[in-house]
C-alpha cells in the first residue's frame, strides 16, 4: 500500500440535540488503500452508517479532513466536485426499494450514472445490458420497475449502477441484511467476484461478523462514534484485544448444537446503549466494561498498537496483552 | 400426550397458497424452532395457531388439537379466551405490536384483568414485578411510560412480559430478535431461555437465524415453499441434514469459526399462486430424480426425523448401499464433496 486511496482524519459529525451535542461519529481515522476491502462492525447507534455516508459525500462532516485519492475534500459539495467525486466513490444501500427511483425501469436507472458522466446513446445502452448479464439478471428485467423486481434482484441492480461507472470505491451499506440467506450468499459472492474482477476498493458495512469476516482483509469496530479496534480481520477476530470486540464475538451464535453459548453469556446483561454525546469524557465503553478502572472514566483511551498488529482503543491494553499471553503459554504447555 | 398436534394445515389467501402442508407437533415445554425464508409461509403458520387469520383466508386441517381441545371447532368466542391466556405471541417489531397511547405497564396488565380477572391495581403490581425479572431497572417508573420511551431491546422484553404474564402454555415467538443487535440478541435469549424454564412453557420459535436455532431449539422443523420439508431433533437436523434445502441452506450461511466458500442456492422459490404439483425444492435442487415431478410425502430418516424428499424413500438405490454398510452421513458427505 503506497499511498491510501482513502484518508479520513479526525473526523466528527455532531448533530444537535437538545442543549448538547450527540456524537455520531467523534473523531475517526481511517485509510482504506487501493483494492483493500475494509470492513466495519459496531452497533446500531454506533455511527458506521454516518461515517460511510460522509466518506461518500451524502452527508457533511462537522470536523476533520476527508482525503480521497490525494485530494482533500471540501466539507460541502458544489455539483460539479460531487459528480466530480461521484465518479470515483458509489455507494450500495441497505434498502433496494427505496434508493432505486420507482418511476424509472431499470434500464434507465442503470444508465443513469453513465448519463451523467456524458456517455449517452447505444454506448450506455450497450453498457447497462452487459451489467444487466453480469449481475445474472435476464435483459427483459431492463424493461421493468423496481417493484416488480424481489428483493435480491434489486439489490442486484443496485450493486450494477454502483459498478456501473467503474469507481475505485464502492462502499456497502448493510447490503445483504435485508435478504434472505439463501439470496445473501448470491448477493456476498457477487459482490467479491465484482470487487475482485475490478480490484475496487470497498468499505463493507454490516453487524453480520460472520459476513464480514467472510469478505473483508481488514476490520474496523466501532462503538458509540469511535473506532475501538481495527486491523487485519484474522488478528481482529482470533485475538480480539478491546473488551468490546470480545462481547460481540462472544454474542456471535455459530449455528452449532454442541457449543451453546448463551448461558456463559450472564455477562452481556447490562447498561443499555446511551447516546454518545460529544461532551462525554473518558471510555464510552466504560459502564458495561468488567476491567473498567477509575482512568476509564476519565480520559478518553487512543488507538495504540498491540502485539498482534492491530489497533486497539483501551487503557487496560497492557494488562489484557498480559492476560491473554498467559492463556497462550498456558494452552502451548497443555 | 402432545400439547400441540397439527396435522396437514392448509391456508389459502385468495389465489396464494400460502400454507400447503405443514405438520407439527409439540411436547409441554418443548422449543421448537421452525425456520425458511420470507414467503415461505411462516408466519401465516404462526397466525393460524393464533387463530388470527382475517375470514378471507380458507383454514383446513386434517387434525388439529391443543391441549385436549379440537381447535378445529372454536368458535371466535373462545378463541378470545384462548389467546393471550393459554396460547401468546411475540411480534417481530414491538414497535408496531404495541399500542403507542398506552402505557407499558397498562398494555402488561392488560391480559391478566381480562383473562384472569384481577383488579388494576394487582395486575399493575403484577406487571412490575415481571419488568423487574426481566431485567429493566426502575421498574416502577418504567411502567408508566410509553412505547415510544423505550429502546429496541426494552420493548423487546416489555412484549416478552405481555406475552409471559399469563403463563400460557404456548408461547409463539415470531422472529423475536431479529430486529436486535447481536449483544441485545443474547440477551433477549438468555431471558426468554429463564421464562421458559421457570414456567415450563413450550414456544414454537421462528426464525430464519440457525445460529439462534442451534442455541435454543430442542427440535427443528423447516419449511420451504408452504410446506414442513423436514423435522427432527435439533442434533438430527443439524449433523444430518436429510433434505436437501437443509442442506443447501447451511451451506449458504457464512460461518466465524470456519470461514469457507458460500455455496448460493441457484434461483428463486416458486410462485405460490401456482404452485409446483411435484416436489417445491426440484427446481432449484442439485440431487434431482426423475421421480421429483411428483410431489413426495414426508419419510423417515431416523426417529421421529422426517424429510419430504424422494432421497428417503426405502426404494432409492442410496438407502440400499446404506443397509450394505454404508452409513447416512456418508452419503450426505459425498454429495457434499
Amino acid at each position: 500500500m503506497t499511498s491510501p486511496f482513502i484518508k479520513v482524519s479526525q473526523l466528527r459529525c455532531h448533530f444537535k440535540s437538545g442543549e448538547n451535542y450527540l456524537a455520531a461519529v467523534d473523531g475517526v481515522n481511517l485509510q482504506i488503500g487501493a483494492g483493500e476491502v475494509l470492513g466495519l462492525v459496531g452497533e446500531s447507534g454506533s455511527g458506521k452508517s454516518t461515517l460511510g455516508r460522509i466518506i461518500a459525500g451524502l452527508q457533511a462532516r462537522s470536523a476533520g479532513t476527508v482525503c480521497i485519492d490525494g485530494k482533500d475534500m471540501p466539507q460541502h459539495y458544489s455539483r460539479r466536485q460531487f459528480r466530480e467525486m461521484s465518479t470515483k466513490v458509489q455507494m450500495v444501500f441497505q434498502d433496494s426499494y427505496a434508493s432505486l427511483n420507482p418511476r424509472m425501469t431499470i434500464l434507465a436507472s442503470l444508465q443513469e450514472p453513465l448519463w451523467s458522466l456524458g456517455v449517452r446513446g447505444k454506448a450506455a445502452l450497450d453498457k447497462a445490458m452487459y451489467w444487466l448479464d453480469r449481475v445474472g439478471l435476464p435483459r427483459s428485467a431492463g424493461e421493468r420497475y423496481p417493484h416488480e423486481l424481489s428483493g435480491g434482484q434489486r439489490q442486484r441492480i443496485g450493486i450494477a449502477r454502483a459498478f456501473i461507472a467503474e469507481p475505485q470505491l464502492v462502499i456497502c451499506d448493510e447490503p445483504v441484511s435485508a435478504l434472505d440467506v439463501s439470496v445473501q450468499a448470491q448477493i456476498i459472492n457477487l459482490l467479491q467476484e465484482l470487487q475482485r474482477e475490478h480490484n475496487t476498493a470497498m468499505l463493507f458495512i454490516a453487524h453480520d461478523l460472520a459476513v464480514v469476516r467472510f469478505l473483508a482483509s481488514r476490520t474496523a469496530v466501532m462503538y458509540l462514534g469511535e473506532i475501538v479496534e481495527i486491523g487485519p480481520t484474522t488478528a481482529v477476530f482470533e485475538s480480539p484485544r478491546h473488551p468490546y470486540t470480545v462481547k460481540l464475538l462472544a454474542a456471535h451464535l455459530d449455528g452449532n448444537p454442541r457449543e451453546r453459548v448463551l448461558g456463559s453469556l450472564a455477562d452481556v446483561k447490562a447498561v443499555a446503549n446511551k447516546a454518545p454525546l460529544a461532551s462525554d469524557s473518558g471510555c464510552r465503553f466504560a459502564p458495561r466494561c468488567q476491567l473498567a478502572i477509575a482512568a476509564c472514566c476519565e480520559s478518553p483511551p487512543r488507538l495504540l498498537p498491540s502485539l498482534v498488529d492491530t489497533e486497539a482503543a483501551c487503557h487496560r491494553l497492557a494488562l489484557i496483552e498480559e492476560g491473554s499471553s498467559q492463556i497462550e503459554l498456558l494452552s502451548e504447555k497443555e | 400426550m402432545s400439547l400441540l398436534n397439527l396435522e396437514s394445515l392448509q391456508v389459502s389467501i385468495g389465489s396464494v397458497q400460502a400454507v400447503r402442508d405443514v405438520s407439527l407437533s409439540l411436547q409441554a415445554g418443548e422449543c421448537r424452532a421452525l425456520v425458511g425464508e420470507s414467503g415461505c409461509g411462516k408466519s401465516v403458520t404462526a397466525m393460524s395457531l393464533l387463530g388470527l387469520m382475517p375470514g378471507a383466508a380458507k383454514t383446513t386441517a386434517q387434525q388439529w388439537q391443543f391441549a385436549g381441545r379440537d381447535m378445529t371447532q372454536l368458535t371466535e368466542r373462545d378463541w378470545r379466551q384462548l389467546r393471550g391466556n393459554q396460547i401468546a405471541m411475540i411480534f417481530q417489531n414491538p414497535m408496531t405490536a404495541l399500542d403507542p397511547t398506552q402505557t407499558i405497564g397498562a398494555q402488561i396488565a392488560e391480559p391478566l384483568r381480562i383473562h384472569k380477572g384481577m383488579s388494576r391495581r394487582d395486575a399493575k403490581m403484577r406487571a412490575i414485578a415481571l419488568l423487574e425479572r426481566l431485567a429493566i431497572a426502575n421498574p416502577a417508573q418504567r411502567a408508566e411510560q410509553y412505547p415510544f420511551e423505550f429502546s429496541g431491546g426494552m420493548l423487546q422484553r416489555a412484549m416478552i412480559a405481555m406475552a409471559v404474564v399469563c403463563e400460557p402454555e404456548l408461547l409463539i415467538a415470531d422472529e423475536p430478535t431479529t430486529a436486535l443487535d447481536v449483544t441485545v440478541q443474547a440477551e433477549v435469549l438468555c431471558l426468554l431461555q429463564e421464562m421458559r424454564e421457570s414456567s415450563g412453557t413450550a414456544m414454537l420459535f421462528i426464525t430464519h437465524d440457525l445460529g439462534v436455532v442451534a442455541e435454543i431449539a430442542d427440535s427443528v422443523s423447516v419449511m420451504y415453499a408452504g410446506q414442513t420439508v423436514e423435522s427432527g431433533s435439533l442434533n438430527q437436523v443439524f449433523s444430518t441434514e436429510a433434505h436437501p434445502y437443509t442442506q443447501a441452506l447451511k451451506r449458504a450461511v457464512p460461518s466465524l469459526e470456519n470461514p469457507r466458500p458460500l455455496e448460493a442456492i441457484a434461483g428463486t422459490p416458486p410462485d405460490l399462486r401456482k404452485p409446483p404439483t411435484g416436489c417445491g425444492f426440484a427446481a432449484r435442487c442439485s440431487q434431482r430424480m426423475a421421480v421429483c415431478e411428483q410431489a413426495p410425502p414426508p419419510m423417515p430418516v431416523g426417529e421421529h426425523h422426517l424429510a419430504r424428499c424422494w432421497l428417503w424413500h426405502e426404494d432409492h438405490p442410496q438407502r440400499w448401499r446404506e443397509k450394505e454398510g454404508f452409513t447416512k452421513t456418508s452419503v450426505i458427505g459425498s454429495s457434499r464433496s
